[in-house]
């Protein structure tokens, strides 16, 4: 079974979107990591094999980019730039101030939590989000667990600091 | 926010847009590819500069084709071709690296591929000045081998110091710097890798 790009980009990219996002807790690299991820989704369409769902598939590339993609990103953090890229998307970006504090929130816990809640939020199920981190599932209930109370600490502690 | 529902339902009700779908998406490169291209461009470069080498020794005047020169000549030529085939075998290991694999998976490979880097310069460099050196020595010689002996002393000293320096300060610094640089790669790739186990 072959697959069409576009019709990909347009079933999933909200979705990665949401994922860079939470993962980068900023909408600049958030942009840049939804980028690269799409572009290496084009680059290895051809090789895709039907061995996994696409959208696991999708997922696995999109996490690894998130991964390597922002070591980078950290040492241009706290730029003029990337200030003002906040300012803005504080203003303006989604119409909604607790998603954007959620996005935030979610991208202070360590890296490997942020995908997997992210993922939770997605409302994956256990055995697919296993598939696409590679983490058993036993070991995955007991993190998403402690996940989920640390979210809601960072949360409800939100701007306190 | 009091239970983990209310996050879900939050991020549910989103409108988070993405961005629209660039159009040039098959001609914009990812940052491994741009690696990539960095060695492969290096590569070519330095194919160039070799090819450049052999056909400035044909081209010489039949006087200065003497074995000296041409032995020196093809011995930096060699190692241009030499250092390209390293470069063109880096860029062969990045573009190896499978983003479609767990997480676990794709981290252990570039720490990998940053481990083999980090061992690649250490061989290199030496290598690199040993043929440099013997090169240069060689067609020094060739060059002033009818000028005073003093001055050819001269050109040796100042050639020899300059390459010491260039090894042992300047090098060995480059390397110290890059080593740490390099570390701090392998360090963050496994704890990130950690976390996935």
């Amino acid at each position: 079974m072959s697959y069409d790009f576009d019709q990909l980009y347009q079933e999933f990219s909200a979705r990665i979107y949401k994922l860079c996002l939470s993962y980068s807790g900023n909408q600049l690299f958030a942009d840049d990591l939804h980028q690269e991820t799409w572009i290496a989704v084009w680059n290895s369409l051809p090789k895709f094999r039907n061995e996994s769902k696409i959208g696991t598939w999708i997922y696995r590339i999109a996490i690894n980019t998130c991964l390597v993609g922002l070591k980078k990103e950290k040492n241009k953090d706290q730029n003029s730039e990337t200030i003002l890229s906040k300012l803005i998307y504080e203003e303006t970006f989604d119409n909604s101030n607790e998603i954007n504090r959620l996005y935030e929130c979610i991208s202070k816990l360590k890296e490997s939590d942020r995908i997997i809640i992210t993922l939770v939020l997605e409302e994956k199920p256990y055995e697919e989000i296993a598939e696409i981190t590679g983490i058993t599932e036993n070991n995955l209930r007991v993190k998403i667990h402690r996940i989920k109370k640390e979210l809601q600490e960072i949360y409800t502690n939100y701007g306190r600091i | 926010m009091e239970e983990f529902k209310d996050f879900e339902n939050l991020w549910k009700k989103a409108e988070t847009k993405a961005p629209t779908k660039n159009t040039n998406i098959s001609t914009i490169k990812n940052n491994r590819m741009k690696l990539k291209n960095t060695y492969t461009k290096g590569a070519i470069l330095l194919i160039i500069t070799g090819i450049f080498i052999l056909v400035l020794l044909f081209n010489f005047d039949a006087r200065i084709q003497t074995t000296p020169i041409i032995t020196s000549m093809v011995i930096i030529a060699a190692v241009c071709f030499l250092q390209a085939f390293l470069m063109i075998f880096t860029a062969e290991k990045i573009s190896k690296i499978d983003e479609t694999q767990t997480p676990s998976f794709h981290l252990k490979q570039w720490q990998n591929f940053r481990s083999f880097q980090k061992k690649q310069r250490h061989w290199n460099m030496p290598v690199y000045y040993l043929f440099l050196s013997i090169a240069l020595g060689i067609y020094l010689y060739e060059l002033l081998k009818n000028v005073d002996p003093w001055k050819m002393i001269l050109a040796f000293v100042i050639t020899y110091s300059w390459m010491l320096f260039a090894y042992f300060y300047l090098g060995k610094r480059e390397i110290k710097k890059q080593d740490a640089k390099l570390d701090g790669i392998i360090t963050e790739l496994k704890s990130l890798e950690n976390q996935f186990h």
